[in-house]
Parts: structure tokens; sequence; C-alpha cells
């Protein structure tokens, strides 16, 4: 359906209803009072069963679809359910409960289920899983309330009056609720239409009516039944939607409100803020000023009555004065004195006959202008009746009573209780003694007997109660009283009885009506008068004045039902409710036109934003508030224009830039091309990964060399094409690679690297990786550059070939020379003069050099080829240095150096070849010897170092033998100290003072060391002295066979 | 009666080395032989059974210090006789001691003097 067709169908569906009940309230239908209490009964059990039903059936679909929605209108339906149920039960013809419950279960019922149903209107969905898991908590919880709730009203009748005082209140905030769920559940149709939906806008609009009505039928009038048959309407159409809408309910909520979050809408804002503002302060105000209202009200009544009250004491006082009086004026009657006399002289009969005669006529005679007068008595001093207007009562003996004996003294009033003889209930009796004239002696009593029945009439006689405060709008007073209490709390004047009363007693009061009051015992115990709200002898609420008559022991009471003196408070409570239900309405009304004419600019500026993003420029949104909204629009459009603008200078500008981009991309292409050009021309295998070891690049000297392409390796890892092993063990070694990339250190492969080609053969390589860094340093990648060392090898080899071939055929010319010499010089072939010696030794000597330099050489050759042997064994490592020792043992003795060693007592044996360790030794103390001057001093140290201790500041890693040497030598120059270890290098301070060196001997002692996994370093200070550093791990030299030995 | 002079049998191909080494051996009072190839050598060895043989390595004419060497240590008449390696091949001497060389000496490294006396020494055992 259409959502404008909506709100007309929801206003008809308000209306209908609602003319039919203007027809009603007009009708003359209204007047007639009809009841049936079956009928009632079957009603409200109907009623009452849709109300259940609508509820099992809701949460049958709460059960299958968990719309949190649905368990709202189980439960508001199951609250109808229940209050009408208890609403039926409260009949007062039942005689269960009274009529106040009957009102309350019924208004609160209607007002709690639909708080409830505001539920189906508030972001609840949220609480799906938490609602559905604790569905049976709340529903128990609920009823258990509800159950709690009627029991509290059953049992503390205050709070049940008190709600019913704001039944009105509450049946207008009912309506408002109703309202306020209409208006957002036509919002939400608006924007999807389902039948759920419809049916309970329709239902809600009819529902609206059971707000208005009930402020207008007067118990069981035409009105109040139509009340019924309306909510029962609006269950039907409830209850049809959701049997209608069966199969889609699940969908309808949740396309009705899954998406959009209403209460989160500038409309939903408004509305609250316009009820907040609009409403509130009205029901304050009302409430407040009601409460003002009773409260002057009750001080007026209670002023009036206490005037009243006074007025009538007054009254009372007058009249009791003037009876006293008259009575009084009866004891200086002169016959009654003389016959009296004559009485109690003779006791003639006649004198008695006259004075009843004369008591008779003086009655009649007075009975005309006084009709409350009932009689008189004269009572002799013997306390028998002489005289009597009623002649049964003469001879009586009334000595005992306190009117006699009180009388005797002076003037005594009393109210007394059932004088048969006068045929009165009750009475007043006053009593005044007669006396002797001349004497002044006692002659007797004079009763005057005062019938209050008739009395009333003095307390009501010129009383006309004020209009404005005491009468209710039919200006009829239908509860005041006012009445006298004597000291046995018995009424006994009652001019007013209330018609209320009166009608449930009967015109007649029969038998005595006990007033225990709190005025009354107030007044008796602490004689207190009061102005006050009490509970009357009726069990009424009164508010009351009392006046004590302390002098007869009376309390006086005026009194006006409290329901019918706060009429008016009742009449504006109404009027309150009323108005502000119609305010709401109104206030919503125009929320509702306020907020759609500040949402609907915003909702087209919405849109225009909407087709702005899905690329529409050209879209402008036309709103022509003249408010900021349409400033807002104005700067949309503006917006929109700039950014068309800017869009077309954008797309002017990409296409500038995609000729840029082309350009440089070309540029940079060639420069590529030509990067590549280099690098594919590059002799070098050049090959690059990124962090993850995928190949980048792959030259086509890599290409060659592996005989992988590029095209394949690309983006593989490159363990893939480049598998280099170590020569000797054929284990993988790549790590090389691994290590410059997680280091970001260049690193060179191990020495006798081969790679496997791809079709499995094997090629020396010579290479390095490099890691590729970004511009902040970060490692991204590795370079990696090797190439084919075959020819490289086999010159290599063939040049120390060459040198191991040449230095050996050097030996023998250099044998030759050495012994022809040696003979000459031991003089086996001659004497020879001292000078002849002295060259021939020049000539030894120099020979000796050679052959060192040769031995040297050859020694170099052998490492360098890696052709070495080695054949470990357990070397005493002290005796080797003492062999070494006696051998340097002349040139230290002819230097005159001081020698000093230190080392442990007891040196384990190192695993070593004891040539190679000799020749560690060797060089180390005759370098010292060499290169310490004259009377120098040369140190040795042995020790073993555990793991992890330090030598010279040095971790040492391994359990080792420490060797270190120091002289107080030349030392070694700082700018060449980096150079000591190379391949015939020769210091320069040195090389002038000895030229007996070959450079070798460090170079040697240095890669002997390191084949034994031991370190060699030095401290040296240029003519200080040098101190050398050896490590030699305790697990000893590794075997090495099939080679040549160093000599 | 004097002991008398003992034979010492070189083969070495240079000359100028074998002389000086003889002439300084018969100045020590050896009987000395000389021969500068290894079959030559064999002959003279089978011939005059020396005491002791000088034996170099390389040597002309196909046959090698070791092979005769091994030759020698093969006949059990001619193993007995002690054969000190001359040599400036310095990486044979483990192979030379195993087939069964008395004495290994780097020619280049060795005075005559210390050869004298590894031969004196020999001869006093």
């Amino acid at each position: 359906m259409n959502p404008k067709r909506v709100r007309f169908w929801a206003l008809g569906a308000f209306f209908l209803p609602f003319s039919v009940f203007i027809f009603l309230l007009n009708s003359k239908l209204k007047a007639d009072i009809y009841h049936d209490l079956l009928l009632h009964s079957v009603m409200l059990l109907v009623i009452c069963g849709f109300a259940f039903y609508t509820a099992y059936f809701a949460y049958r679909s709460y059960e299958k679809n968990r719309d949190v929605r649905l368990f709202i209108l189980a439960l508001a339906f199951f609250i109808f359910g229940f209050s009408f149920f208890l609403h039926g039960m409260s009949i007062s013809a039942f005689g269960l409960f009274n009529e106040i419950i009957f009102d309350v279960t019924e208004h609160y019922g209607l007002f709690l289920g639909s708080l409830i149903l505001i539920g189906i209107i508030l972001p609840i969905e949220k609480w799906r899983d938490g609602a559905y898991k604790n569905r049976a908590k709340i529903f128990f919880g609920l009823a258990f309330l509800l159950l709690i709730s009627f029991i509290a009203l059953v049992f503390l009748p205050d709070f049940a009056e008190g709600l019913e005082g704001l039944v009105n209140i509450f049946t207008g905030l009912t309506g408002i609720l109703f309202v306020i769920c209409l208006i957002f559940l036509i919002k939400i149709y608006a924007e999807t239409g389902t039948v759920l939906l419809l049916h309970l806008i329709l239902g809600f609009s009819i529902l609206i009516n059971t707000a208005i009505i009930p402020f207008f039928y007067r118990e069981w009038n035409v009105l109040w039944w139509y009340f019924h048959l309306v909510f029962f309407l609006g269950f039907i159409v409830i209850l049809l939607g959701l049997l209608k809408g069966r199969e889609e309910i699940e969908e309808d909520f949740k396309r009705a409100f899954g998406e959009t979050p209403i209460y989160r809408r500038i409309g939903t804002k408004l509305l609250l803020i316009f009820l907040l503002v609009g409403l509130l302060p009205v029901v304050l105000l009302g409430i407040f000023s009601i409460q003002a209202a009773e409260k002057q009200l009750e001080k007026e009544i209670s002023h009036k009555l206490s005037l009243l009250a006074e007025a009538k004491e007054g009254q009372l006082f007058a009249y009791l004065d003037s009876i006293e009086s008259r009575t009084v004026d009866f004891s200086s009657d002169g016959f009654i004195r003389d016959s009296l006399k004559e009485i109690s002289t003779d006791g003639s009969g006649e004198a008695v006959e006259a004075l009843n005669r004369y008591l008779i006529s003086l009655i009649r005679d007075k009975q005309s202008s006084d009709p409350v007068l009932a009689g008189y008595m004269i009572i002799g001093l013997d306390g028998k009746v002489i005289a009597a207007t009623e002649s049964r009562e003469i001879g009586k003996d009334e000595s005992d009573d306190t009117y006699f004996k009180e009388g005797k003294k002076g003037v005594f009033t009393t109210d007394w209780k059932g004088h048969e003889h006068f045929g009165i209930n009750r009475l007043f009796i006053v009593s005044a003694p007669l006396t002797d004239k001349e004497t002044g002696g006692l002659l007797g009593v004079f009763i005057n007997i005062i019938d209050t029945r008739r009395f009333f009439a003095i307390l009501s006689g010129q009383f006309k109660p004020e209009k404005s405060a005491l009468t209710s709008k039919s200006g009829i007073t239908e509860t005041l009283e006012v009445y006298l209490v004597n000291k046995e709390k018995n009424m006994f004047v009652n001019p007013f009885t209330s018609a209320a009363y009166r009608r449930t007693h009967g015109e007649e009061q029969s038998g005595e009506i006990v007033v225990d009051t709190l005025p009354v015992s107030e007044c008796f115990e602490k004689t207190r008068e009061i102005i006050d709200i009490y509970t009357n002898y009726q069990g009424e609420e009164v508010i009351g004045a009392s006046k004590c008559i302390a002098s007869h022991g009376w309390v006086l009471l005026s009194e006006i039902h409290a329901s019918e003196a706060f009429i008016p408070i009742k009449e504006a409570r109404f009027r309150l409710g009323l108005t502000t239900s119609g305010l709401a309405v109104l206030v919503v009304i125009i929320a509702f036109l306020f907020s759609q004419r500040i949402v609907r600019p915003i909702r087209r500026l919405y849109e225009g934003t909407e087709a702005v993003t899905r690329g529409n420029l050209d879209y402008r949104v036309a709103v022509r508030t003249g408010d900021e909204i349409e400033q807002l629009a104005g700067a949309f459009n503006k917006m929109t224009e700039d950014l068309y603008k800017s869009r077309v200078e954008i797309t002017t500008y990409n296409r500038q830039l995609e000729r840029k981009v082309k350009e440089r991309t070309e540029e940079l292409e060639e420069a590529k091309n030509k990067d590549e050009a280099i690098l594919a021309s590059i002799g070098d295998a050049v090959t690059a990964c990124d962090k993850k070891g995928r190949v980048m690049l792959f030259n086509s000297a890599a290409e060659e060399l592996t005989g992988f392409s590029a095209k394949e390796v690309m983006g593989k890892h490159y363990g893939k094409c480049l598998k280099f092993v170590f020569e000797d063990s054929r284990k993988p070694s790549d790590d090389f690679i691994a290590h410059a990339v997680n280091t970001g250190r260049r690193t060179k492969m191990e020495n006798h690297t081969l790679i496997i080609t791809k079709e499995g053969r094997e090629i020396p390589v010579a290479d390095s990786a490099a890691p590729i860094q970004d511009a902040q340093g970060n490692v991204i990648g590795c370079v990696v550059v090797f190439r084919d060392v075959t020819k490289e090898r086999e010159i290599d080899r063939a040049k120390t070939e060459f040198v191991s071939l040449a230095s050996h055929q050097l030996r023998t010319p250099l044998s030759t020379i050495n012994w022809y010499t040696e003979m000459l010089l031991a003089e086996d072939v001659g004497k020879i003069t001292r000078e002849q010696k002295k060259y021939l030794e020049e000539i030894y000597h120099g020979s000796q050099r050679m052959v060192d330099l040769v031995n040297a050489l050859l020694n170099v050759s052998r490492l360098e080829l890696d052709i070495f042997l080695v054949e470990p064994e357990p070397c005493d490592v002290l005796s080797l240095v003492y062999s070494v020792m006696g051998e340097l043992k002349p040139q230290i003795e002819g230097k005159r150096q001081l020698f000093t060693k230190i080392h442990e007592d007891s040196l384990p044996l190192l695993s070593a070849d004891p040539k190679l360790l000799r020749m560690i030794f060797q060089n180390l103390l005759s370098n010292a010897v060499k290169y310490t001057p004259e009377k120098g001093e040369i140190k040795l140290d042995i020790r073993t170092i555990k793991a992890g201790e330090e030598l010279d500041g040095r971790r040492i890693n391994k359990y080792s033998m420490a060797i270190i040497i120091s002289d107080s030598g030349f030392g070694i120059p700082v700018h060449q100290q980096d150079k000591i270890f190379s391949k015939l290098f020769r210091a320069d301070n040195v090389r002038e003072k000895d030229t007996d060196g070959t450079g070798l001997g460090l170079y040697i002692v240095k890669t002997i060391i390191d084949h034994a996994g031991g370190m060699i370093w030095f401290e040296s200070e240029e003519d200080r002295g040098t101190t050398f550093y050896v490590t030699l791990p305790m697990s000893g030299m590794k075997k090495k066979e099939g080679s040549k030995p160093l000599g | 009666m004097p002991t008398p002079a003992k034979k010492i049998l070189i083969i070495e191909d240079d000359e100028s080395l074998a002389q000086v080494l003889e002439d300084k051996l018969v100045h020590e009072g050896f009987e000395v032989t000389r021969s500068i190839s290894a079959r030559e050598g064999l002959v003279l060895i089978k011939n005059q059974k020396p005491n002791l043989i000088l034996l170099d390595v390389m040597l002309p004419g196909g046959m090698h210090g070791f092979d005769l060497l091994e030759e020698l240590k093969r006949d059990e008449n001619l193993s007995a006789i002690p054969v000190f390696m001359l040599t400036n091949l310095d990486s044979e001497e483990k192979n030379a001691k195993e087939i069964g060389a008395a004495e290994y000496i780097v020619k280049a490294n060795t005075l005559m003097a210390d050869i004298i006396k590894k031969i004196k020494d020999y001869f006093r055992r």
C-alpha cells in the first residue's frame, strides 16, 4: 500500500470509532444505564481470550524467528489479557474485589501494555540473543510483577486508591504511547510496507480511542460498553495482522526495523524534544496546580465547616440557655409553688389534679410555639413524681436519677436516653429546683423534657450551606452532616443525616449510632477541637470540624464526605487528563510537521549526496526553506559544481600525467634496457633475489653458467637454480646468501665452492653476495655475483706447481753449493786462510737463506694448493718449545736477551701435527728474537683457557691452549699492522734492520692456525714491542691425508 | 786389527753432488762406489754388497730410487743393506720409511757433517 494512503487509513481507523463515540456521546442512548452481569463477563472473557491468543500466536512466531519485537507483542498482549481477566474478576457484583480495583486493573493494564509496546520501536534488536535466552525469565518476571501488583491492590487499599486517583493521567498516557508508536510505525511503513506493520498501524489507530472514551462514561452506560468494543476491535486487527503476515513475519520485521535505526533520526529526536518541552511542563503544572487547588479547597472547606460548627455551637448554647431560663421561670411559678406546698402539707389528690391540669395547659400553650417541648414533670423532695404532663409518669420514683439530684442544686441540663413514658428515645432533660418564696426552702424539682428528634431543627434552622464550597455540581449537598455526640459516644442529634446515609439506613434512625471517630476521642481525651480529614462513623473519608461542649460532655461535629468535597478537583483532573492528551496529540502533530520540514530537505540533500557519490555531478538539490538548510543546500550545490570543475581539471591533469608517465616509462624502459644490457653483457653471472629469496634478476652469464633460463627461475627461490656445494663434502653451501640478507653484510662464498648446473655438471665458482638496501638501509634483497673459476683454478694450480717444481729444482744446486762450501770450511780439502774462511761463510750463509726461502715457498705453495699433510698426534707442547728454544739459544745468547717462560705446571697434551706446531713456535719465537734488539726481553706464556673465558679482551669459544709471546722489540708500524699476515709482506722498520726474512713466516703460521680452528692476533707498538696471541682448540687439529708435508 | 773400511754406494745422478759427497766420505775413511742410475746401482749392489747405500730418488733411465729400494727390499740377500734416501723431495719421507729406508735425508736442508754423523751412528749400532 502507498505510504501516504496508509496515513489516511490510520486516520480512518481512528476517526471511524471516534465518530461513533461522538455520536453516542450526544445521543440519548448515553443516558441509558444498562448493565448485565452475564453479558459483561462474556464480553470480557472474549476480549481476554483474544488477547491471550494474540500473545500466544506472537510468541509462537517469536520462537520461530526470534525477532524480539514479536516477543514484545506477546508480552503486551499477555498483559492485556491478564488485566482484562482481573478486570472481569473484580466486577463488584461478584463481591470479590472492590470497584477501585475494577477500575485500576482495566486502565493500568492498558497503560502497561502500551508501555511495553513502545519497545517495538526501540533498538532492542541488539538484545536478540540475550532476550531469547532469558525469554522465560522475562515472561515469568513480568507475570510475577503483575501478580504482585494485583495483590498489592487488594491488600493496600491506599495504593489502589492512589492509583485510581491518577487513572485519568495514565489513561491519557496510554493514548500518548499509542500515538507515539503509531507515528513511528507509519514512518517505518513509509520505507518498508509490510502486512503486519499495516495491521499494527490500524490497530493502534483504533486503540487511541480507548484513551479518550473513558473520560466520558459514567457507570454502566453505553459508552462503557463501546469502550470495550473498541479495544476488542483493535486487538482483532493486530491479531489478523499476525495471522496474515505469518509467513513473512520475520522478513517483514527485518525489513521494517533491521536496517534503519529510527530512534536515531532527527525526526525522532525532535518529536521527543517536543514532547518533553511541550507536554512535561503542562503535566507537571497541572499536577501541581491541582495539588494546590486541593489544598486550598480543603482549607476552605475546613474553614467553612469550622465556622458552621462554631455557629451551631452558639445556637445550641443559645437554645439551651433559653430552655434553661424557661425552666427556671417555672420554679418561680406561684401556682406550682403553692400547689406543691399544699400537696406537701396535706397530700390532697385535688391539689395534684390541679397541678397536672396546670402543667398540661402550660405545655399546650408552649408547644404551639416550641414543638420541641415533650413534657413537664415535677418531682417531690422524696424523688416521687408529683405531677407530669403524661399521667403515667406520676408516682414514679426518680430519686436516683442525676437530673433529680442535680436539679435540687440548680439548673441542670443533660441528654437522656429512653424515657419510656414520653415514648421518645432521645431526650434533653433540663431540671431546676422549686423553692418556697418566703422561706427559700426546697419544695421539689421541675423537669423540662425536650425531644431531640425535633431538636435538630435548632441546629439546622438557620443553616444554609454555602454554595461555593459545600455544594456539588448539582447544587445538593449530599453528604454534609452536623451532629452531637454524647459522653457515651452516641450520636444523639443529627439534623443533617446525609442523603447517602439515608439511602442505606432509611429516613429514621433506628438504634444507637456509635461515633467513635478521631475528633470524638480527641475531644474526650484531650479536649482538643480539630479540623481535619478523617474517617467518620460510616467509614467514609470526611473533612470535618469538631467543637467540644465540655459543660455537657458533648462533641459537636460538622462533616462532609471528602469524595463530595473534592468533586471540583476530580473534575479538574479530568480536564487536565483531557487537555494533556489533546495537547500531546497536538504536540506530536506539530513535531511531526516540523520534523518533516527539517527532515525532508535534509533527505533531499542526502539524495543529492547519493547522486553525487554515484558520480552524477550535474545533480542539483532544490531546497527552498530559506533557512540554514537552504544555505547548506546552496553550499552543497556549489560544492558539486566545484567538484565538477575540479573533476574536469583532474581529468585534464590526468591526461597530462598519463602522457608524462608514458614518456617517463619509455625513458625508464630505455634506461632499464640499457641496465639490462649492461647486466647481460657482464661476464660474471649476476643474480638478485628479494628478501624472501625469490629471484628477481638472472643475467645471461648466469643462464650460461647454471644452464637455467631466466624465464624459468624468475620469481622462484634461488635455491632452485643456485646450487652451491662445498667442493670436498658436496654439502650445500648457499648460506652466504641468507647470511647477506639476514645480516645486511657483504659475504663471500666459502673457498672451493662448486655450482651444480642444470645438467648436473659441477663448476668451481668464486663469488660474493651483497645485500640490496633501500634508502632507509633496510635489506630488501641480495645480489649474488659469481663466476666460473675453472680456468683460474688451472692457472693457479699451474703457477703453484711451477713454484713447487722450481723450488724443488733449486734445491739441488743449492745443496751443491752448500756441501762444497761445507767441505772447504771444514778444511777437508786443505787449510784455508781466515780471510778465505770469512768469504766462504758468507757464501754458505747466502746459500742457507736461499734454502730457507725455497722451503718457505714450497710450504706456501702447499698451503695454497691445500695439499699439505696434517698428522695429529698427542704433543707435549713444552718439550716442543724447549727444542725450538735450543735451536734459538745461540742467537738469544748472542744478543744477550732475557728470555722468560710462564706456564702451568702440567700442561695437557695437545693433539696436533708436531711439525706444524713446531712451525708456529719456530716462526713466532725466531721473529721475536730476530726483531728484538740486544738485551731485550722475550716472554713466553702458555696456558689453557676454558670455553667462555676471555683472552686479551677476546672471548674464547672453545677450551683452548693459549700461547702468548711478547717481546720488547721494534714493533710493527700501525699503518702496516693489517698486512702483517699477508704473503711476502715485511714491515718497513725491520726490512732495514734484517734482510734475512722471507715475509712468508707469519702467513704460514696464520694458515696453519686457521686450519687448526685457532686464532692469532697481536698487539704492537713501534719501538715498544709486540705481543702475539695464539689459541689452539684442545680438540686438536684435524687429520688431513694424501698430501705433502710442510717442511 | 782395524776394522775393514765400510763400503758405501752412492747412487746419484748429479755428478757434482756425488763428487763432493764421495770426497767427504772418503775423507771420513769410507770406501765409496758411485753410480748415476738405478739399474747400474742394482748391479753394483749385487756385485759388491755395500754396507750402506745413499740413494737419490729422481734418477734417469726410467727407474726411480723408490723402485730400486723396493727391489732391494724384495731381495732376501739385499734387503738387509741399509738404504739412506738422499733427495730434495721432502714429501716422500713417510713413503720411504714404509718401504724400508733407514734414513730420509733432504739434501738442501742437511749438512754433510750431519749425513756423516747419521752414517756413523748407524754403523755404531
